[in-house]
Order: C-alpha cells, then structure tokens, then sequence
C-alpha cells in the first residue's frame, strides 16, 4: 500500500511538469490481421461402380486417403469391384492460424433410398494431410480426407446412389 | 480450510471462462457421395444365327444376305458373330471381363470362360477368343464351322466365371 501511494504521487508531480516543454514520444503498434477459420470442400467422395453379390453380405470401403483414383476396399460375400481406380475420399480443406487446433465435431454419410439396400453407412475416420488432425500445420491450412463404408447384398437394388457427407469442425 | 475453498472457487471460475470461451468458430462442410451398383454377371453374350441364306447353283450353293437360314444343314457359319458388350444401355460400365475364349464341351453346348488380361487358356482349341481392351464392344470372329446338334435352333451359351 505504501508502494502503491509513492507511484501515485510521482504521476501527479510529472504530470505537472509537462506545461515546461512539450514532448512526442511514438511506440510501435503491431496487428495481425487473420482471415476466419474456414472449411470447404474440394474433392466429393466417390465410391465408383461396386459389383451386388450373389451371396453373402459386402462391406465396401473406401479409406481416408489422398489418391484420386483409388479402388474400394471389399471383405465378404463375393461383390467385388469390376473396373480398380474409380474411387476417391472427399477432401475438406482448413483453413485457419499456424498450430491453430480444432476438433472434428460431427462426420456422417448418408446415401438416398439406402434403406433396405445399403447397410452399415457411415464414414471413415478423417486422415490430414499435412499434419496431425486437430492441430493446423505451419501454414495454417490442411486438408482433411474423408472416406466411408457401406454393406450390400444380393437384395440391394441395382443403381446409381446419391447422398452426402457431412463435416462439421469446431476451430479453437 | 479457507486456501482449498478459494481454490476450488478459482477453478470452478477458469472452468466457466473456459466453457464460455468455447470454440472460436463452428463450421460445417458438405461433400457429395455417390455409389453404383451394378448386376454381377453382365457379360452379355447375343450369338445371332447369322446364317446366310442359300441359292443352289451349278458350281454350287452361293450365300447371300445375312438372315437366318436353316438350309445349310444346322451349320453355323463364319460369319457368325459373339458380341460382349463391357457397358449397359445407359453407358455404366459393366462388369464384362478382359479376356474370354468360347469352348465346345458337348454337342449342342459352348463354354464362355472369362479372365482378367489374356485368354485363359491357349491349349484348348476355342470356338472364339479374344480380349476386349477398353470400355467399348468388341465383335469377334467365330471358328469356321461349328456344327450344331440338329434340332438346335441356336447355341446354348454358357458364361462361367473362373
């Protein structure tokens, strides 16, 4: 308390000196002006042309990577894929701050009319490209791939089947 | 006893400021996601009796036109085709393999069997054989004369995947 009441006298004696002469005194002010967090998509998720099985159930998969033309993944039954390299992840690019962190708060895939014909639907894991997922690298920006997996049978009906995937990410 | 509760208060505070602070920003992001099923057996095999029709002649029998015919005594011409078609009507690819050879194995009964890259077999003597490259038909040449078992009408066309 003592110390505190010195000071105050103090500012009042140099505020009393300044009528003398007039002084100019210039600090630096620094601002780092960052665009918002951002989230975007680049690349849809495709699965490419998938063969129905005649017996058993097909789990079709399609990881979390980067290729543009990669082939589903497929264990039981025996559906199985009849051209390779027509399959890809989605992708989904931040963009935020250097070592900015994140968590992915939602991640679902869903297909139209997949009632009774596509079981099992959800996603894959996110794998990031440039780092860790949850952290954003040096540059401030990433991209996350997005894969996914579904069941067929020999029931599932034969077409061509639309739906989405859907990333929700809570920027720090 | 005074020291834990102001502790306790002072975390339960930077808790509140923590979860009031929350995230800085939610965002959602939407991907499209597209699949095609397609039938698992799709080589489609259409082996039209393409007979010619025939006119005697004095130096012999002249073929003419390419309707069918059974004036030749069930005998199935050269220029007989098998098509295999490696997409459906609506241009989605099928699943029609690379290579395929077509085999007698009785009388009235032919074998297609089907491989990836090159002919499955080359020992056997096949009908027909050939590999199809690309997305788009491909027509083949049949062996000459493969004799049909008489009261056939056609081929009985088997597709076996190996």
């Amino acid at each position: 308390m003592k110390l505190r009441f010195a000071l105050g006298l103090l500012g009042v004696a140099c505020a009393s000196a300044t009528g003398a002469a007039a002084a100019t005194a210039t600090a630096n002010a620094n601002a780092t002006i960052v665009a918002p967090a951002q989230l975007s998509v680049t690349r849809d998720l495709e699965f490419g042309s998938i063969a129905r099985p005649t017996v058993g159930t097909t789990t079709v998969t399609v990881l979390s990577a980067s290729t543009g033309s990669a082939t589903p993944q497929v264990s039981g039954g025996n559906g199985f894929v009849p051209t390779p390299g027509q399959a890809r992840a989605a992708t989904f690019r931040l963009i935020g701050t250097n070592g900015q962190t994140y968590s992915v708060a939602g991640n679902a895939l869903s297909f139209t009319g997949a009632t009774g014909n596509l079981a099992n639907v959800a996603s894959q894991s996110p794998v990031a490209a440039g780092g860790t997922v949850g952290t954003l690298p040096a540059n401030g920006q990433d991209d996350l791939y997005v894969g996914g997996h579904f069941d067929i049978t020999p029931t599932t009906a034969l077409q061509a089947y639309t739906g989405s995937l859907t990333l929700t990410v809570n920027f720090n | 006893m005074s020291r834990i509760r102001r502790t306790v208060c002072g975390a339960l505070a930077l808790t509140t400021i923590l979860a009031v602070a929350g995230p800085a920003l939610s965002a959602e992001a939407r991907a499209a996601a597209r699949v095609v099923i397609v039938e698992p057996m799709s080589v489609r095999v259409s082996w039209p009796m393409a007979m010619p029709s025939v006119q005697g002649g004095i130096d012999g029998a002249s073929f003419m036109g390419v309707m069918p015919s059974m004036s030749m005594g069930m005998t199935m011409p050269a220029n007989a085709r098998l098509v295999i078609r490696r997409e459906d009507d609506t241009g989605e690819t099928v699943t029609a393999p690379g290579a395929f050879e077509v085999t007698r194995v009785a009388p009235d009964t032919v074998v297609v069997r089907t491989a990836a890259t090159a002919s499955p077999n080359p020992r056997r003597l096949p009908l027909a054989g050939g590999s199809l490259l690309g997305r788009a038909a491909a027509s083949i040449e049949v062996a000459q004369g493969p004799t049909l078992d008489a009261g056939r009408r056609g081929l009985q066309v088997v597709v076996q995947y190996n």
